[in-house]
């Protein structure tokens, strides 16, 4: 039953996806410049310029480009990079799960700081911890990431030497990057976790729930927290799309090798296929994480399952 | 007890006498702006990343910061009498990192695949035949005389790969397993993480000290200064000039500014209004204090321009130079031009140049007292070198910041752009300057085999342009590198590049 769903709503975003390839390609060939320029270099002649918009096929038609592209995508064929020549799925490949790696340590961090300070505020509301947990939720939401990314650099790799200051290879320069984004995303997830869980603490079935004498843990983490988990996991959901866009920033400031600097280069180059590439892996990632949400509607919430 | 803690010590003692005594460190770790694009120098871009891919793969003569050119795999050469023809002498018994020689044959498969790539089109655009004459000997020729050609085949793309490598490996996959002459070898290169290379103990010009040396892209400037202050990395490049001098006073660091071939010119377009009058253009010279932006904003670390430059580049004049600061007299050009109160865009991108947005703000200011005011546009690289591209009649651009390089430390590289057939789109003019007096001198100079003639031109095109200004020739970007103190033997290129790095090592 859940598969053949699952399986309705893939077939269902062919056509998103295939919308998405034509306005990509349309938009990257809108922003004003030119690649073969820009690859020529200082010292480009006309002559050399032209030669490489031929080599690059940039001279064809617009239609026949796309065709071209659909064509290659199809056969799973992302094209070249303009600027390296090399094949972009590989490239690609390879800097999507570094990005995934960073944004789903990030999801978890922001998961497990958000939440538990949300949860705390609800229940002891209008006490210390509550304010504490909303200055820290406003902290995380309204701190640029390449400033916090710095001071997280400053103070635990400069200051007391305790991790490494950039770079990739293991858990430990994963612990940075990772907490400058999730915290990022924590301050949101601690926000709606906070109201969702008031709102739901004020229903009969809590009141029910105590008045048959059970802890309050187990009243607050296993009634109350269920029932108000439908709009914080739309949250979280929304949060790591989020966190792909702030994963730019974030892996700039940490030299991590992800697509968001990827990105950012072949802007600057207006490398065709890059872009058109990490453009349509992003798409795909909102796709794939709305229905992961979906999904886990029905799963916290039978209600949801059985319509 | 006592005796199980003294035997104990004991057993600590004699480890920690075991240990050996703390090595030298022999791994240098350096921190770039950019990953290498490529690992395959014939195709890269970035001028920085010579440093690494030059380790690799070696240039036929080195470029000096003080513009000499020193032979290196190319041992001598010779220009012929008619000016267009090269006789380039390879340095023997040196051979790739796989045994097969470098040699005549060598070089000219090499120099062949560099210019079917885009960057080697245009920079060997004027070579017209390359043939080997014997197992040691090359012969380069030119479509026209060119005086500046050696120093041109000094450019750091310009290297030697092993043919049979390329053969076996094929040529689109040279960046998986480079091999070249150079002093380290090709390990590994993580695309976006680290380039890692290890010595070569055969090395010609003698066995370097290093045992590694690794790579690693720090995109975020700040980022790439605390990862030398923490230790992760022992170099870094392009440390922005506001800092420069806080980490100098780092007493475990060392910052080096060796000069750049990097020059900072504003174009004026001398087809359109308000520019057509020469008088104009040099009241913009009296008008802006170029002394002191290079002193204040750059801390001293770039150099004012006398002339296009760059500053140290062969045939290099600072004679011409009558601008000093007088805002008075700026005032009284723009009156007898009938311009007392003029209004003009400057076109720029921001982030390309160095504080270049401080910069323009400086000058904004001072323009704004000879009752000039100047409107800063700001563009986006991809969007401004294509807006810049266009021909005299389609131009818009009033004025343009850019930054332009010498690649070859001859001066000719950086004024040729200034003659009038290199107008936009064919060539580099921007100002779209045309004097009949300077295109004459240009083709004189380069094809003259006479040295004192040559030399003469030079110099009487930059009193040519400082008089006629098509150009506001500001200063000499700095390269500014920072280093751990006990790192030792470092010497750069003006391109923004580390040479062969055979000689450097860390001090006890």
């Amino acid at each position: 039953m859940i598969w053949r769903r699952i399986l309705a709503r893939l077939v269902a975003g062919v056509p998103a996806l295939l919308v998405v390839t034509v306005l990509v390609f349309a938009i990257v060939r809108l922003i004003p410049g030119d690649p073969a320029r820009i690859l020529a270099g200082d010292f480009a002649t006309d002559q050399v310029v032209r030669e490489l918009r031929e080599r690059w096929q940039l001279d064809r038609p617009l239609p026949v480009q796309y065709a071209a592209y659909l064509g290659g995508l199809l056969r799973g064929d992302l094209g070249r990079s303009t600027a390296t020549s090399l094949p972009v799925a590989a490239d690609l490949g390879e800097r999507f799960l570094r990005t995934l790696e960073l944004a789903a340590a990030a999801i978890v961090i922001g998961v497990l700081v958000g939440g538990l300070a949300g949860v705390l505020g609800a229940t002891r509301r209008a006490s210390v911890v509550d304010y504490l947990a909303t200055v820290v939720a406003l902290v995380g939401v309204s701190t640029p990431i390449f400033w916090s990314g710095l001071i997280l650099i400053l103070l635990f790799s400069v200051r007391l030497e305790w991790l490494p200051a950039g770079g990739t290879g293991s858990l430990a320069d994963l612990v940075l990057p990772a907490t400058s984004l999730g915290l990022f995303g924590a301050g949101v997830i601690a926000r709606q976790t906070r109201s969702s869980m008031l709102e739901v603490l004020g229903e009969e079935f809590v009141r029910t729930a105590r008045s048959k004498g059970l802890a309050e843990r187990v009243v607050v983490y296993k009634h109350a927290l269920r029932n108000a988990l439908i709009p914080i996991v739309t949250v979280v959901g929304d949060q790591f799309g989020r966190l792909l866009g702030g994963a730019i920033l974030t892996e700039t400031v940490f030299s991590w090798p992800g697509m968001g600097r990827y990105l950012i280069d072949a802007i600057a180059m207006r490398d065709y296929p890059v872009i058109q590439g990490i453009i349509l892996v992003f798409a795909a990632c909102f796709f794939v994480i709305n229905l992961i949400v979906d999904i886990s509607y029905g799963l916290v919430d039978p209600r949801v399952r059985a319509e | 007890m006592m005796r199980v803690v003294a035997a104990l010590t004991l057993a600590v003692a004699v480890l920690v006498a075991a240990a050996p005594a703390s090595a030298v460190k022999d791994t240098l770790v350096i921190g770039m702006p950019t990953d290498v694009p490529i690992f395959d120098t014939h195709k890269a871009t970035g001028l920085h990343n010579g440093s690494i891919l030059n380790q690799v793969s070696e240039p036929l003569v080195l470029l000096t910061t003080k513009g000499e050119v020193v032979p290196w795999l190319v041992e001598s050469w010779e220009q012929s009498k008619d000016g267009k023809s090269w006789t380039l002498r390879i340095r023997k018994s040196i051979k790739f990192t796989d045994g097969t020689p470098v040699n005549a044959e060598a070089v000219r498969f090499s120099l062949e695949r560099f210019r079917k790539h885009s960057i080697g089109k245009a920079t060997l655009a004027i070579v017209d035949t390359i043939a080997t004459v014997d197992e040691n000997t090359l012969r380069v020729t030119t479509k026209a005389p060119y005086a500046p050609m050696i120093n041109t085949l000094g450019y750091h793309w310009i290297v030697v790969y092993s043919e049979a490598q390329i053969k076996k490996i094929g040529d689109d996959n040279v960046h998986t397993a480079p091999i070249g002459s150079g002093p380290f070898k090709f390990v590994h290169h993580k695309r976006g993480q680290e380039v890692r290379l290890e010595a070569n103990d055969q090395y010609w010009a003698g066995k370097p000290k290093l045992r590694t040396v690794i790579s690693r892209p720090y995109p975020d400037a700040s980022a790439r200064m605390l990862a030398l202050e923490s230790g992760d990395v022992d170099l870094i490049f392009q440390v922005l000039p506001q800092e420069a001098a806080r980490l100098a006073k780092n007493p475990n660091l060392v910052v080096y500014t060796p000069p750049s071939a990097r020059v900072i010119w504003i174009y004026l377009n001398t087809q359109r209004e308000p520019f057509k009058d020469k008088r104009v253009r040099q009241a913009l010279y009296y008008a802006i204090d170029r002394e002191a932006i290079v002193k204040n904003l750059f801390a001293g670390t770039a150099k004012r321009l006398h002339s296009p430059g760059p500053a140290g580049s062969y045939g290099y004049t600072e004679a011409y130079d009558r601008y000093a600061y007088d805002p008075e007299k700026a005032r009284r050009l723009l009156r007898e031009a009938g311009q007392p109160s003029l209004t003009f865009a400057v076109h720029h991108t921001p982030g390309r140049y160095l504080l270049s947005g401080q910069v323009l703000e400086a000058i904004q200011g001072y323009l704004r007292q000879v009752g000039v005011t100047m409107r800063v546009v700001d563009l986006e690289w991809g969007t401004l070198s294509q807006m810049a591209a266009l021909p005299v009649d389609k131009n818009q651009i009033q004025a343009a910041f850019f930054g332009w390089r010498s690649v070859n430390g001859d001066i000719d590289s950086a004024i040729q752009d200034f003659g009038s057939q290199f107008w936009r789109p064919a060539g580099n003019n921007l100002s779209f300057y045309k004097s009949d007096e300077f295109d004459r001198l240009l083709v004189l100079e380069q094809s003259t085999l006479d040295a004192k003639k040559r030399l003469e031109a030079l110099h009487r095109m930059q009193e040519i342009l400082m008089d006629d200004a098509p150009a506001i020739f500001l200063y000499g970007e700095p390269q500014i590198w920072a280093a751990r103190k006990s790192l030792k033997g470092l010497d750069w290129n003006p391109l923004e590049s580390l040479h062969p790095l055979h000689r450097a090592y860390f001090e006890e």
